[in-house]
């Protein structure tokens, strides 16, 4: 499956990135993601275990945001990402191999953002316990989940979540 | 030949900027090994989403003391890394160099 994902690009999702608030509301409309999908639609049993997402949470582009970030610029604060529908993710997912073939799928859970939520907010607790990635990481650079020692490493040394990292580097 | 994350990155600076943004890998001109990734990601910013470690994922990502093997949360103080001095380089990475 992880070759097959080559041929989608993230561009083809992407039309949300220039959208303002305004037009969130109507890009919901749309949420089930079939203009992402393409010919590669969801297989049945998957589309049963989707989630509705609940109308009033995505109408809530006006929840208070959280605060504490200022250290982190704008333009990271500020974007939003398009999974904060389930199904939009679980379509991409359902074609894009992210835990690797020889590790057992149940070491981590693959879950949908809220609209308050941004790349550079933390867990705000006393353990960790998720990360995000981006989904380029999987269907374009060919990550896989869990990183390898060298991977880790990396990320140790230069002291940035893997988020942080720009993907052009 | 193991791969050395102090070795690998002998070979990039790293400009950490304020306010924090996407940390920057540049290669160091002089000593340029790797052939550059040219491909150029416009779009992935708008594309992230939530990894939550399940139980049976933790040996992969904590270590005993249950602290994480790597950073989960984005830092404000990416290490910089700026014409590594090769003396910084283990006996080992040396020979990797």
């Amino acid at each position: 499956m992880s070759s097959t994902s080559d041929s989608m690009s993230l561009s083809t999702s992407s039309s949300g990135s220039g959208r303002s608030r305004k037009d969130i509301g109507r890009q919901s409309d749309e949420g089930s993601g079939s203009p992402v999908v393409g010919t590669r639609r969801i297989p049945m049993e998957t589309i049963t275990e989707v989630r509705e997402d609940p109308p009033e949470e995505i109408a809530k582009s006006s929840w208070p945001v959280k605060t504490g970030y200022e250290w982190v610029a704008a333009d990271v604060r500020n974007q939003s990402s398009l999974f904060r529908w389930s199904r939009l993710l679980n379509s991409w997912l359902n074609c894009t191999l992210v835990v690797g073939r020889d590790v057992s799928r149940d070491i981590v859970s693959l879950e949908r953002v809220s609209t308050v939520e941004c790349v550079c907010h933390g867990q705000e607790g006393l353990t960790d316990k998720f990360f995000y990635m981006y989904m380029c990481h999987f269907s374009q650079l060919h990550v896989r989940l869990p990183f390898d020692d060298f991977t880790m490493g990396v990320l140790r040394l230069l002291n940035v979540a893997p988020t942080q990292l720009h993907l052009n580097s | 030949m193991q791969p050395s994350p102090h070795a690998f990155l002998y070979f990039y600076d790293t400009r950490p900027r304020q306010p924090t943004t996407w940390l920057s890998l540049g290669s160091r001109p002089s000593i340029s090994k790797l052939d550059a990734f040219t491909q150029s990601f416009k779009h992935f910013k708008d594309g992230f989403f939530k990894v939550v470690v399940k139980e049976a994922g933790k040996p992969y990502f904590y270590n005993d003391d249950r602290s994480t093997k790597f950073p989960f949360s984005w830092t404000d103080n990416p290490w910089q890394y700026k014409d590594m001095k090769s003396e910084k380089l283990s006996v080992e990475d040396k020979e990797v160099v």
